[in-house]
């Protein structure tokens, strides 16, 4: 105790008193005046969230779809899992087959998503959509993987219409054409966001979805899934 | 999004004068995320993600929605903004006579009968008292163990079993220091 009596006194005669008014200091912000964002920026602060989750309003897509994505990042989208926690629902399974309907399911693990990824990566060149961290990887980069990120939401997007289309308007499931085509149709109508320079290459991309589209039209039994 | 630009603007300036109670609080979010989730009084809708994770800023992965309650307190505190900035000014001095702020600083001002709005003041002052650290000019406005003047936190803190046993509590660095001893 007396050590640290003796260690506080060691402290106190550090200060320099001088004939100026004591002055409070702001510790948030660099100017030491306080403000009101600084503060707020502190208490809204509620732990660590991955990089990619902020990163998803970077991307070039239409407003809905930023906040389709937001939420199956957040794993709030209304799948039927997602859905029987709310409601009774009778069937929790997945409208393309016949497994468990979750946000990791439908988009990624279901075969239908499967094929769609394989022949998107195929595309692309590279491999993607392995889950919702492997696509946002490409959201921190927007500058350089713009055409990425539109096409892996139009995907998404797509898959979920898709689904939404069967649940609701009782639309057969026919084959992997019918969501490539949907894909490339998305992808058409979003041109006008897509910066300038990127344009083309995107446009390459459309023709080449389109182009492997219409191979499967002529193979039917390539890539469909066993129903 | 239409919210934060309209919704959610028109209570700010209000924000800025009177501590909202806790009900005014609620309902206030409950008309944004009613509008949010298109919500209306004959027709239920699901809503996805709570409030908390919808309030949360962009940057920290949510939908950058301001707080109804963390607003208030950080506006409200934005009056010790004017009070740091105006040194010299007549409605300080006028504060600081009808509060007596200096006894022996703003933080530790007596809302006993004070306006409605001092009291909201002295509420929002005391969660951003926090965040303040203490320049000590010629001592007399901070408290040598309760005032953060040293590193993050006070001398009371940092010395806990110490200030228990101390004599000398609540009194400001120039009562206890005069430059040689410490009493």
């Amino acid at each position: 105790m007396y050590q640290a009596w003796l260690e506080i006194v060691e402290l106190v005669a550090t200060i320099q008193l001088s004939d100026e008014e004591d002055e409070f200091i702001w510790n948030f912000n660099f100017s030491g005046i306080y403000s009101s964002q600084s503060l707020y920026k502190v208490t809204n602060f509620r732990g660590i969230k991955s990089v990619h989750v902020s990163a998803v309003w970077n991307i070039k897509v239409p407003p809905r779809v930023h906040f389709f994505l937001w939420l199956v990042i957040n794993n709030r989208a209304l799948t039927r899992d997602n859905l029987a926690k709310r409601r009774k629902v009778e069937d929790e399974n997945c409208l393309f087959c016949l497994e468990r309907e979750t946000i990791r399911h439908i988009f990624f693990d279901c075969v239908v998503a499967k094929s769609c990824w394989n022949i998107v990566s195929d595309v692309l060149g590279f491999q993607v959509g392995g889950s919702m961290l492997d696509i946002g990887k490409f959201w921190l980069s927007d500058k350089r993987h713009c055409v990425t990120n539109m096409i892996t939401s139009a995907v998404i997007w797509s898959i979920w219409k898709l689904r939404n289309d069967l649940c609701f308007q009782r639309i057969g499931w026919r084959s992997m054409e019918m969501l490539l085509f949907r894909i490339s149709g998305l992808l058409q109508n979003w041109m006008v966001i897509c910066p300038v320079d990127k344009k083309a290459s995107l446009k390459y991309f459309i023709d080449k979805i389109k182009l492997t589209a219409s191979r499967i039209l002529w193979l039917p039994y390539v890539n469909q899934p066993t129903t | 999004m239409l919210i934060k630009a309209c919704l959610a603007s028109i209570p700010v300036y209000l924000l800025s004068f009177i501590k909202f109670p806790k009900w005014a609080i609620k309902i206030i979010n409950t008309h944004m995320s009613n509008y949010l989730w298109n919500d209306s009084v004959d027709s239920h809708k699901y809503h996805l993600a709570n409030w908390e994770l919808v309030s949360m800023k962009k940057e920290f992965g949510g939908l950058g929605l301001p707080n109804p309650r963390d607003l208030n307190i950080c506006l409200l505190a934005s009056w010790l903004r004017r009070y740091q900035v105006d040194k010299e000014k007549l409605w300080k001095e006028l504060i600081d006579f009808k509060y007596d702020t200096t006894n022996p600083n703003i933080f530790q001002t007596n809302t006993i009968g004070a306006s409605s709005f001092f009291k909201g003041f002295m509420r929002a002052a005391q969660t951003a008292k926090m965040g303040f650290r203490w320049n000590i000019g010629n001592g007399k406005r901070v408290r040598l163990w309760e005032d953060n003047w040293l590193g993050s936190s006070s001398l009371a803190i940092q010395f806990w079993p110490l200030y228990r046993i101390v004599n000398e509590k609540k009194k400001t660095v120039a009562e206890v220091w005069d430059g040689t001893d410490l009493k």
